[in-house]
């Protein structure tokens, strides 16, 4: 059979199976053998008798059936995969501590007398989730559970409370860690870290404009917001500069001296001795001990002497939530950039940060790590084998001669190279309405990328031009940001039924998506910058 | 009445636009043309459609022909493909150890391997002797010393804790975020042109020009029963066309690493010579692991008919 | 429900059948030198590697050979500790409330699959300890990750098949008869249990070779990644094909029901993490995502 009419039938096929509702990840494994009968054996397709003759069914034990067990195998021995659990695992530890409540308290009395107050500190705090963890889910609930019935309670517009957990929320993928890029980059064999680093500017970005959105809608129209009452006795104005000025100092003193122990303990040991040619241990050279030394009393100082003991107590009081989460984040991030993991075991890292952290905290039991073992094995079960069908179906797809065939007939149709962009967009987002994030990335990718690799480089874009070596890492970028939309595209983002799952009855799912309306539109503004200037991914490449 | 033609399925792990891909690529027209077009094959490159290691048990179980890949991706089958693929501290040049392919019994000791796994040697390319990417010099065996680097799994990693160094068996993906970080010194990529293309020395800049600790060779290796269907002139043209790609990689490699020799002194890395008694320390080092690593009755076979080769040369004297 | 679960029971049974296990697939070479040994190269081979890798060098077995007394003790002891397993595994609030005998099994491997991710994260954070105070890496560590995670990402999605949480999209699904829904299950179930069969019939032939050669990963702490994880596909599989079926029936007379992304958020885990955060004056909570599991908790 020629590769078009399998390709044809493979389409079809996959929307009817996916129609009956069969598993994803199965219905991907049927139909690679499908593929393979279509390629080798078409006969026995209309005359089952013939089992047993041809070449994929002739050799039991053998032929090119075996490439089901090969495929999955070889996925099985990547090492990049083993960062998924770990990373669900982290999640779910921190979702079951109260690492997150404290934290948004701790925002929320710096910034509860800013018109718009909660909703900024739940996007800021949605980008401090999204920094420590890489899966989108447990964060929609987590903001649902804190945010929602206080931005309601103060008379928050409800769509604008709605709409701003739910996008935030979502953030978790789109700035690194993220499994969405991992998994990208694992299938499509890009630099893990290069996506990561690509991607802090237009999640940042993104953020932002959500942050920006809020201040102007808020500015706009102050019903959509009403600021809470004051409560007696409370620090305004310079009073609680002073208090965030304290704060501050004590967070710079904690980190320095850890700093200061981690540099001297490699001078002790002698393991930054200079060298000809070595590149220093990051900020742990010999030379850094006495910076951070004087930092931490500097800091100390400041304290004492400027803000005061009693200050410096209510300042740390106060803001001292805030320090898990940046513990978490230096161990996952600092970890991966400070060149003592990978992204793998950075994951493991994160997961090991938050059990010790929970465990100061007085949280941890069995009971806890049980229950977050099982919400990792489910989710890993869920996501890892649908990542096993497709790499059954690309495999034997490949093997058909498919994904040539399709980029020859798309670049074949002689279109300008920003249609081609931007009809790939349109199918993405369309995909993303209906289907799981994990499904589009495995079945769609393979196809896509290769087509905007084989694309004019100098036509990509608008604005500059992107190197060569960048071209996955970009598009892998807008991938996940296209991804950002389908967690809240009606009917299907799933960010609005994680929300209904904890929100009031009263709000209905037709609710929930209308507040979605304008960070939709927001999200496409950022995917649009990506599209238009695509050199914002190497702005921390180079 | 028509000629018989063959369809083949090869997989390689090389990309298609690079410098071995291209080599690949003209040995596929070679053969197409020599045959008139009876031959006709489907390339997939990059290890498209199963991982590169496996790549022959693709082949051997038929979902591919041919594996054109390397021996080395099998020792965990029979460690005698150690000695086939990668003669650690063997050999100085592609030359001598093609010549001990063709007229030193290599192939008679390397086909009924082969054929034990349901395969038959067509034939070797070698592109050379590799070098190494490391932000540390590496002049002398002392610099192996604590030296921690990315070794590709088998016995490169016992010769070299032998040696004092810290080998770390990592997936060849996490190498360059592993150097940049400084997880890892030094890494053992591939040879001194294809390690510029693939961005080495933009992250670190110390070498060793010309190589010695590793000099791998890539086979064509096909399913035996496919082979054996094919009409005899076929299978003369696989394995002649082999020949001429294998002095084809050769000549080409030696002339792409002495121009990336020139090229990364200008850009300021450091390529160090070995002197002959360092070379002398390390070859010891080698050959002393290689009984260790040869098992099976096939690998002490092998590593027997290198040395009694290796003396010819006078590489080695005992 | 007499003992929660996570009870010490069901921590310490999985812990000492990966114990067995571990034990077993270590020394599996010297049951198949015993009992079916391979071509004599091949047997040489594997000896070589047994003898290197033996924990107990030297010790005799009760029925000469190469196992020893150890070997026969962890292979006597994983049927029992599966049984122990399997009767001792109890369901939690955030399962699914599908308890056939065939059910407890997939549950039970799901809980050593949890104890091999505490095992997993374990190793990894040794590997970086050593690597990154003490400058002494492993050789090791990083190929026992991978082949831990091997067996985590199969065993993982038999118990996601037993749990109903795999991928599927319910847009025409939800909106069918019920006797429709039963159609296409049917199909689906048949399809799977049709892609086992090719699996493993194009399978069995490397996987068996592998296995009874005892193919190693080719490194210097050399694990039989392909030896054991090549069968162990094809076995999760056919396993998983079997679960389809089981669910089949088990499903047959649920209620239909509206599905939606949410669903794999359980309301007990909810309640914990509620409890967690301390949330207070949410309402109350809206049960739009009632389940099949609710429906047969009615039911039962
Ligand atoms: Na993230
Ligand atoms: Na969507």
């Amino acid at each position: 059979m020629d590769i078009g009419t399998i390709s044809l039938v493979l389409m079809l096929g996959l929307l009817v199976l996916l129609a009956i509702g069969m598993p994803l990840g199965l219905a991907s494994a049927i139909l690679a053998v499908l593929v393979l009968f279509m390629k080798f054996e078409p006969d026995t397709l209309f005359n089952p008798l013939l089992f047993g003759d041809g070449i994929l069914t002739g050799r039991p034990g053998s032929g090119p059936l075996n490439i089901l067990a090969q495929k999955i195998y070889g996925l099985l021995t990547d090492y990049v995969l083993i960062s998924i659990p770990l990373f669900i695992f982290m999640a779910a530890l921190l979702e079951r501590s109260g690492i997150a409540k404290e934290m948004y308290s701790s925002l929320n009395v710096w910034l509860n007398r800013t018109r718009g107050g909660i909703a900024i500190v739940t996007s800021i705090m949605a980008v401090i989730m999204a920094a420590m963890s890489g899966i989108i889910g447990g964060e929609v609930v987590l903001l649902g559970l804190i945010a929602l019935p206080q931005m309601l309670r103060l008379g928050y517009n409800q769509n604008l409370a709605i709409g701003t957990i739910c996008a935030s929320g979502s953030l978790g993928t789109m700035i690194p860690p993220s499994i969405v890029l991992i998994i990208y980059g694992l299938i499509t064999e890009t630099s893990i870290k290069a996506l990561f680093t690509a991607a802090f500017v237009p999640g940042f970005m993104l953020a932002s404009f959500f942050i920006i959105y809020i201040i102007v809608r808020t500015r706009l129209r102050p019903e959509d917001a009403p600021l809470p009452d004051p409560v007696p006795g409370e620090a305004v104005g310079r009073e609680k500069g002073m208090l965030f000025g304290a704060f501050l100092s004590v967070l710079i003193a904690g980190f320095s001296t850890v700093l200061f122990l981690r540099a001297l303990f490699f001078t002790v040991s002698g393991q930054n001795a200079a060298e000809n040619g070595v590149e220093d241990i990051f900020w742990g050279t010999p030379g850094h001990v006495p910076w951070f030394a004087g930092l931490t009393i500097i800091a100390v100082l400041l304290c004492l002497f400027v803000f005061g003991r009693e200050r410096t107590k209510t300042g740390w009081a106060m803001g001292k939530g805030l320090v898990p989460p940046i513990v978490v984040i230096g161990v996952v991030l600092g970890s991966i950039y400070g060149g003592i993991t990978g992204i793998t075991e950075a994951a493991g890292m994160g997961a090991f940060a938050v059990l010790v952290i929970a465990i100061f905290r007085g949280e941890a039991s069995f009971e806890l790590v049980w229950d977050s073992l099982m919400r990792t094995l489910k989710s890993t079960g869920t996501i890892i084998w649908v990542t096993i069908g497709a790499a059954a179906l690309a495999g034997a797809y490949t093997i058909a001669g498919g994904p040539t065939y399709v980029a020859n007939f798309i670049l074949g149709q002689d279109l300008p190279t920003m249609s081609i962009l931007l009809m790939m967009m349109l199918i993405l987002l369309f995909m993303g309405a209906f289907m799981d994030w994990v499904g589009i990335v495995l079945l769609i990718i393979p196809v896509f990328l290769p087509i905007v690799q084989r694309l004019p480089i100098e036509e990509i874009g608008l604005i500059g031009e992107l190197q060569p070596k960048y071209v996955a890492v970009w598009f892998g970028v807008l991938f996940c940001m296209n991804m950002q939309v389908s967690f809240l595209s009606p009917p299907f983002g799933p960010a609005a039924f994680y929300l209904k799952s904890v929100a009031p009855p009263h709000i209905s799912l037709t609710d929930i998506f209308k507040g979605f309306l304008p960070f939709i539109c927001i999200q496409l503004i950022a995917l649009s910058v990506l599209l238009i200037w695509p050199p914002i991914v190497e702005v921390l490449l180079n | 009445a028509a000629a018989q033609t063959t369809n083949l399925r090869i997989q390689t792990h090389y990309a298609p636009e690079t410098v071995s891909g291209q080599l690949a690529q003209q040995y596929i027209d070679d053969i197409v043309e020599m045959s008139n077009g009876e031959i006709q094959v489907e390339m997939f490159y990059s290890s498209s459609v199963v991982k590169s290691v496996e790549t022959f048990d693709a082949a051997a179980t038929g979902i591919l022909d041919c594996d054109m890949t390397g021996g080395g991706y099998q020792t965990g089958k029979n460690p005698a493909f150690q000695f086939v693929a990668d003669i650690m501290g063997g050999y100085d040049t592609p030359y001598q150890q093609l010549s001990w392919l063709y007229f030193g019994g290599g192939r008679e000791a390397a086909a009924p391997l082969y054929n034990k796994y349901g395969m038959e040697l067509i034939g070797w390319w070698v592109y050379g002797q590799e070098s190494f990417a490391s932000s540390k010099p590496i002049e002398k065996v002392a610099d192996f010393k604590d030296w921690k680097f990315r070794s590709p799994p088998g016995m490169e990693t016992k010769i070299f804790e032998k040696l004092g160094a810290s080998p770390i068996v990592m997936d060849f993906t996490e190498i360059f975020t592993a150097l940049e970080t400084g997880i890892i010194d030094g890494a053992d990529a591939s040879g001194l042109a294809n390690n510029v293309g693939l961005g080495l020395y933009d992250i670190v800049k110390f070498a060793n020009f010309p190589g010695f600790h590793s000099m791998p060779s890539d086979h064509l290796a096909c399913n035996k029963a496919v082979f054996d269907a094919m009409p005899a002139h076929h299978q003369k043209i696989m394995k002649v066309g082999m020949e001429a790609l294998a002095l084809r990689t050769a000549l080409t490699f030696e002339k792409k690493n002495a121009e990336a020799a020139a090229l990364l002194r200008t850009q300021g890395v450091t390529l160090s010579q070995w002197a002959p008694e360092e070379l002398a320390k390390f070859r010891a080092a080698a050959q002393a692991t290689w009984p260790e690593f040869a098992t099976t009755p096939e690998a002490k076979a092998l590593v027997d008919a290198h040395m009694s080769y290796l003396t010819q040369l006078g590489l080695v004297s005992n | 429900m007499k003992n929660k679960s996570g009870s010490f029971i069901e921590w310490l049974i999985p812990f000492c059948f990966i114990l067995c296990a571990g034990w077993l697939i270590w020394h599996l070479p010297a049951f198949t030198l015993d009992w079916v040994p391979p071509d004599q190269s091949q047997a040489d081979n594997l000896r070589g590697l047994h003898h290197r890798n033996d924990v107990t060098p030297g010790m005799s077995g009760p029925f000469g050979g190469e196992a020893d007394w150890v070997d026969y003790l962890a292979l006597l002891g994983l049927p029992i500790f599966l049984y122990i397993g399997i009767r001792t595994v109890r369901r939690a609030p955030m399962e699914f409330e599908s308890w056939r005998p065939a059910d407890r099994v997939s549950v039970f491997i799901g809980r050593v699959t949890m104890m091999m991710i505490i095992l997993l994260t374990s190793v990894m954070l040794y590997e970086v300890l050593l690597r990154y105070v003490f400058e002494a890496p492993t050789l090791w560590a990083n190929e026992l990750s991978l082949w831990l995670a091997g067996f985590v990402f199969l065993c993982a999605g038999l118990y996601a098949m037993q749990q109903r949480s795999h991928i599927r999209i319910f847009l025409l699904y939800d909106i069918c008869p019920r006797w429709m829904q039963r159609l296409f299950d049917t199909i689906s179930t048949v399809l799977i249990v049709l892609f086992a069969f090719f699996l493993v019939y194009g399978g069995y032939g490397e996987a068996l070779d592998k296995l009874w050669r005892w193919e190693t990963f080719g490194t210097a702490f050399d694990p039989p990644i392909p030896a054991t994880l090549k069968p162990t596909v094809l076995i999760i599989v056919s396993l998983v094909a079997i679960q389809a079926v089981v669910n089949l029936i088990s499903d047959w007379n649920a209620e239909p029901v509206i599905h939606t992304a949410a669903d794999d958020i359980d309301q007990d885990e909810l309640e914990k993490i509620r409890a967690a955060v301390g949330a207070e004056g949410v309402g109350d909570l809206d049960v739009t995502r009632g389940s099949i599991q609710g429906n047969q908790t009615e039911r039962n």
